[in-house]
Formats: structure tokens, sequence, C-alpha cells
């Protein structure tokens, strides 16, 4: 892919998994995790032998802290990122969105579809990084988001630990229902196990095991 | 002011061939336009009114704008001086200034008494999804006042371009007074920039 507008629609009636990095992601057997194509975001590095297919980060403290252990694990794998915030991270497979001012959702509920250079165009915005990583989803044609790890905390807690982050875990949740309405009929489900967000659908991940991971790993 | 009880046709101008209806004509009274009285009833849409009581200094010319035969009829032409002017910090605040670290900046000097109507902190670089919302940012009228602008938080995950409303508490600024903003800080290594915006009226 040469540039962010390739990614228009390539998953086009698909399912993916949206990956948050809280407490419950530790819940989720790997296996379960590579058997869709999945979005990863911040730290998800340190899942160890999990790479997702694409990744998504936005704070200028992943890329000043963590940039280089994010290149070494993830160098083959499409990272976007927003410009102009993060626009010193180099290196290979990155592509850029721009980051837009202005309300998470403003498109019409009649099901409006992303333009193809939206991302390089109009842009998109975000209160939380799983935001993003469900635009880009929607961006990319999938039409069921299973979102795993989305615990919602608020309180710095992750899969790997706690640091010292302490988002604003309302705000976030006040996202997650904008998108959920905006983005029907494609559905967000979140099959975490542990999970304080109240604004999307919620149901068990192994609904959604695929029978020929399960008979792998048998 | 009271409507007009007193009202005369100073100027009527008469209707030639070469006009499709008759010319507005120019009335002078006491009191604010009557509209559905004459002389102001019929005259034409156009027509002016002078109002020769008005207040001293204030704006005493009308122009007749519809034919409805009230006294929405009739606008009053000049503007009172409620136009907004706007006013910013020169140059930027970073977020990260130090944790509970202050920061002051001045906005302006008031020449004349002001009402400031908005305040707003512009976004000059973006703010990462947390962490910003623990810096806060207050206007008054002495360095380090809060009388305009009690501290309130700056915002999380905010776009170059986009802004934090900030409440007023109490607009006025009288004349020969400063408006000043203040920072207060957060650790380094968060991301974020930004400048204060203020609009404002001119009293009286």
């Amino acid at each position: 892919m040469d540039k962010a507008e390739d990614f228009h629609n390539i998953h086009q009636d698909e399912t993916c998994l949206i990956i948050g990095n809280g407490p419950g992601l530790g819940d989720i057997p790997l296996w379960f995790l590579e058997s869709y194509p999945s979005l990863g975001s911040n730290l998800i590095y340190k899942l160890e032998g999990f790479k997702p297919t694409y990744y998504a980060t936005v704070d200028s403290r992943i890329m000043y802290e963590y940039q280089d252990e994010v290149m070494a694990a993830f160098s083959d794998i499409p990272k976007f990122l927003p410009t102009p915030n993060l626009d010193k991270w180099k290196g290979p497979n990155i592509y850029r969105f721009h980051h837009r001012p202005g309300p998470l959702f403003p498109h019409p509920k009649a099901g409006k579809l992303f333009p193809r250079d939206l991302l390089s165009d109009e842009g998109i915005t975000y209160v939380s990084v799983t935001h993003i990583l469900l635009q880009l989803a929607y961006f990319m044609g999938f039409t069921t988001m299973l979102c795993v790890g989305l615990d919602n905390t608020g309180d710095g807690e992750h899969f790997y630990g706690s640091d010292r982050s302490r988002p604003n875990a309302e705000k976030w949740d006040q996202g997650y229902a904008i998108l959920e309405e905006g983005f029907r009929p494609r559905k967000i489900i979140n099959i975490s196990t542990r999970t304080k967000c109240k604004s999307l659908p919620r149901d068990n991940w192994r609904n959604y095991i695929v029978t020929e991971k399960l008979a792998e790993k048998a | 002011m009271t409507v007009s009880t007193f009202a005369k046709v100073i100027l009527q101008p008469k209707q030639t061939s070469m006009m499709a209806e008759a010319p507005p004509c120019w009335i002078a009274g006491q009191g604010t336009p009557n509209g559905d009285l004459e002389p102001f009833a019929s005259a034409q849409k156009g027509s002016l009114y002078t109002q020769t009581n008005a207040t001293d200094d204030a704006p005493h010319i009308y122009q007749k704008v519809d034919e409805g035969e009230d006294n929405n009829d009739w606008v009053l032409l000049a503007i009172p001086s409620t136009a907004l002017s706007v006013a910013h910090t020169r140059d930027d605040f970073n977020i990260d200034a130090g944790s509970g670290t202050t920061v002051d900046k001045l906005i302006m000097v008031a020449g004349e008494a002001i009402t400031i109507i908005r305040a707003k902190a512009i976004y000059t670089i973006a703010t990462d999804t947390a962490g910003a919302e623990n810096a806060t940012i207050q206007i008054g009228t002495a360095v380090g006042g809060a009388q305009i602008v009690a501290a309130e938080a700056l915002e999380a995950a905010k776009a170059i371009g986009s802004a934090t409303s900030l409440t007023i508490a109490d607009g006025s600024v009288a004349a020969g007074e400063m408006v000043a903003a203040r920072l207060t800080g957060i650790a380094a290594t968060e991301a974020g920039e930004f400048f204060v915006q203020i609009e404002y009226t001119v009293d009286g």
C-alpha cells in the first residue's frame, strides 16, 4: 500500500477485532485474537506472541517513550499516526491521518460512507485511541467490529500492569455511544470479559469462535 | 422612549411619470416611529424618520423597511457600538510547564470600560488523550486574578485549531484595568500548547 487511501474498503463486509489494552485482554486466548483481522494500539506489543494486522497510536507520550519498541515489534505492519501530532515519528509502513478538530462523528445517521480521501483530507478525530481504531475499521469497510480488552476502567490498569495515564472514562464511553449510533447498520459489539463500558452492546467472545481456528488449536 | 405623538412630513418629493410608485419621504418628530398612525402608515418603503428628542449621542434616524403598518416597519439605522472585538495572549502557553507551576500572560489593558462576552483556550499543539485536563487556565483583572474566568481545566485529545470554551463569571473590566491569564501547569512531557482569546464589547 502506498497511501492511506489504499486501505479504503479493502475489508468490505468482513468482521474484525478492535483490541483494547484493558486487564481483561489477558482473559482472551491468543488463538482467538488471531481468528480475525485486528486493530491494536499503544503498548499492544507487550502482548507476547501476538501481532495485530493494523496498529495505531495518537499520543506523543507513546512516540517519545515507546517508539523504538513499537517499531521493533511492528515494523512490517501498517501503522496509522495522526498528523501533524506525530510527524516526528518516522519509519516503514507508516500511514498518516489528519487529526481533525470538531465533533467526534459529524456524519449523518443515514449511513454515509467514509470517502476514499477521508484520512488525508477531512481527517478524523477522537477522545481515545480506540475511537481511532473503530473509525479506521469503518474506513476499511468492516461491517462487524468486535471489541476485546475494552475495559474502560479509567484507572490506568492495563493487561501489562498499571501506567500513569488517568483517562476520562466517561468521555470515552460517550464517544463509543456516538460511534455505535453513527455506524449503524454496521455493528460494534463489546465482547470484553470485564468491561465498565456502558454504551456498547455486549456479547460473549465464545459466540464468535471460528471453528477452524478452534480445530487448529486442538 | 415612547412612540411618536408628534411627527410631520418635512420633505415629500412629487411622483413623476418616470416613477412607478410614490417616492419615499422624510419625516421628523418626537418619540420612536408609530407604524400604524399617519404620517408613518402611508409613508413609502425607504422613507426616513428623524427623531428630534433621542438620547444625546445615540443614533436617531429610522428607515421604513416593511409595510405591515406597525412599529416594526421602522428600524434604527445606526447600530450602537456593540460590535465584538477580539484580543488574545501574544504567545502560547505550554501545558507541561511543570506540576503546579504558574505562568502568567497579559491579554490587554482596556482603554475604555469593556465587557468580555466569550473566552476560549485555542490549541496550537494537540493534546494527548490523557493529562491535559490536569492543567488549568484562569483569567482576571490582575496577574493571577480569576474573577473573569475561575480556574478551569483544559482538555485532552484536542486537535490543533480546536478550543475549550471558558465560563465567564464576571466579564466587566473597568477602563485602565488589565486582562491577564494564568496557566497552572502539569509535569513535563505532556503535549499541548494553546493561547487564550477573549471577545468583548466596549461599554457605553
